[in-house]
């Protein structure tokens, strides 16, 4: 397996982010890092749990009791385009 | 002796004996940041003004308690109500955000006051502070090289006298790293051990707030602080927090401590090798047990950790679209081009490639090969480091395969960057305590002494690296930054 300039271009239409540089050296540097981390592959891990979680909680909770919240106000004033109490995005359909 | 050079503990005696005021204090920081600042670049944004109002706020209380009127900075990936917090990011270049993490609020709340937010590899992914969207931080024992990463603001500004501590985040090493290019204490608690709302997340079941500091006094006080359970981070975990000072013990006699042989690998710089040989040593005469042991797994630490840390990146750096805070280029016309662009134009190259790659091991195809197999390593790995805990208090390493490198010097080479990182993800990987106290000098730079320990166990971390302080000096030679 390895990364073709096909594979990146939709790679990066995937996780949504455009790569508008040198699409060529993304590929090789994700092949560095593929063929480095392949090792792995060989490990034998028949009847190895995956360790998911490392911390023994389980189920945490808390009362249900009503905190202040941040305003609205507050809220908005990071976003660049906010219409009537909304954040306003591009048309979606 | 300039307020600038003190340890926390000494700057709160002279406070308690009211032979120094925190506007004092304050000042003298501000005025070496601003002698300095400009040779180091630690710091993204100087808190001048909120400084000088938090100090005259304490002087009006009068009754002294820990912490109050001791200056600190924070790494640029916690956040500050009303002041800037940009991961060293174009994205978050104009992000203010509006409350604090819980551990700013906490020494707020204890009356520290806060000089400024330091610099840092962009959102955290670095190990030279390079991948600063901003400016490279310099390593203030020679201003040519890099001072480690991602906490390298962090541990240059504590290095170079310019705050007392700092807080940062440390997820494959990135307090502990750059800690031992800069010679100073870096530790990163336990997983679970301090709060994390409201610190930008990198990989969620790696990240750990920790501290920076001038010596192993200091970070017990500050731990101390941070400890605990937070209702609002439910991975925080509800255990005890004890007084980390009753640690601050010289004798050691009879403590037991393991060093695996594959931690001094015969790739490793030799002289490094031989200043930590020279460590435990030094533990031998204070009566500790040293012992080799093996942990064969550990050559898979690095590999998993880039597809783990990578898929848990990706998938945190999701929320980052420019919509409701964060870069927005306002030219898209539909949604989708909207997400190509506010993250195409914002973010930075290792930001792009780790998240393709986070993309790539969890897609379909490969996520049993790569994201479900890593998980299982770590699992042997977690099982590896718990067997040898079962038989010892500490284990000891190298914190670096080196010293700090040149600018630029590993620009080129992907996997030499990732490298730096290759003795200190082991304990992430497994969730536990460790920390770099500083052990020796090579050719002049710093090294760093990695002692990691059991879970929740910070306080035989902070015993052991105290003894070996106590006996030893190195934590008080300072870089020559020409101003005095």
């Amino acid at each position: 397996m390895s990364f073709t300039v096909e594979e990146v271009e939709k790679l990066a239409l995937l996780a949504k982010i455009d790569i508008n540089e040198d699409i060529k050296l993304y590929a090789d540097q994700l092949n560095l890092l593929l063929n480095y981390v392949s090792i792995i592959k060989d490990v034998n891990t028949d009847n190895v749990e995956p360790l998911i979680y490392i911390l023994p909680n389980y189920n945490v909770f808390r009362a249900d009791e009503i905190m202040p919240s941040i305003g609205q106000d507050k809220i908005l004033q990071n976003a660049t385009v906010v219409e009537e109490g909304y954040f306003k995005v591009p048309k979606i359909i | 002796m300039s307020a600038y050079r003190l340890t926390i503990k000494q700057l709160e005696n002279l406070l308690n004996k009211r032979e120094i005021s925190a506007s004092e204090i304050v000042d003298s920081f501000l005025t070496r940041i601003n002698q300095i600042d400009d040779k180091v670049k630690a710091f993204v944004t100087v808190t001048d003004e909120v400084a000088r109002n938090q100090a005259k706020q304490v002087e009006k209380s009068p009754s002294p308690s820990m912490l109050k009127g001791i200056p600190y900075s924070l790494k640029d990936n916690i956040c500050t109500d009303g002041i800037k917090t940009t991961c060293s990011s174009k994205m978050l270049e104009n992000f203010t955000p509006n409350y604090d993490a819980t551990v700013a609020s906490q020494l707020k709340t204890a009356g520290g006051i806060l000089l400024g937010k330091l610099n840092l590899d962009e959102f955290a992914l670095g190990t030279s502070t390079e991948q600063s969207a901003f400016f490279p931080t310099c390593n203030p024992w020679d201003l040519s090289r890099v001072p480690g990463g991602s906490s390298g603001g962090a541990a240059a500004a504590v290095a170079a006298d310019e705050t007392p501590f700092a807080l940062a985040t440390d997820t494959g090493g990135s307090i502990r790293q750059p800690a031992s290019y800069c010679g100073v204490v870096g530790l990163k608690p336990s997983y679970g051990r301090v709060s994390r709302l409201g610190v930008m997340a990198v990989a969620s079941s790696f990240d750990q707030v920790g501290i920076i500091s001038k010596n192993v006094e200091d970070s017990a006080i500050v731990l101390g602080r941070i400890a605990g359970k937070d209702y609002q981070d439910s991975t925080s975990l509800d255990a005890p927090v004890p007084d980390y000072t009753t640690f601050l013990i010289t004798d050691i006699k009879g403590m037991k401590i393991a060093y695996p042989k594959e931690f001094f690998a015969e790739s490793f710089d030799k002289e490094v090798k031989a200043t930590v040989i020279k460590a435990l040593h030094k533990y031998e005469e204070l009566g500790a047990i040293v012992e080799e042991v093996s942990i064969p797994n550990v050559e898979y630490a690095l590999p998993i950790y880039h597809v783990l840390a990578a898929a848990e990146f990706s998938t945190n750096l999701a929320r980052l679209d420019g919509i409701r805070y964060g870069f927005n280029d306002k030219s898209a016309d539909n949604l989708t081009d909207m997400y190509l662009k506010n993250r195409g134009l914002s973010l930075g190259a290792e930001v792009k490639r780790r998240t393709l790659f986070g993309s790539f091991v969890l897609s379909a195809d490969n996520y049993e090969k790569y994201y479900l197999q890593a998980l299982k390593i770590r699992n042997l790995i977690y099982q590896d480091m718990q067997k040898v805990l079962a038989n010892y208090d500490i284990i000891i390493s190298p914190t670096t395969p080196n010293t700090a490198f040149k600018i630029g010097e590993q620009a080129a080479s992907l996997l030499d960057l990732y490298n730096n990182d290759i003795l200190t993800v082991t304990a992430s990987i497994a969730g536990l305590p460790a920390m770099s106290i500083p052990c020796g000098f090579v050719d002049n730079l710093p090294v760093g002494m990695q002692i990691m320990g059991k879970s929740l166990d910070e306080g035989q971390l902070i015993k052991a690296a105290y003894a070996f302080e106590q006996h030893t000096s190195y934590h008080q030679e300072k870089p020559d930054l020409g101003v005095n």
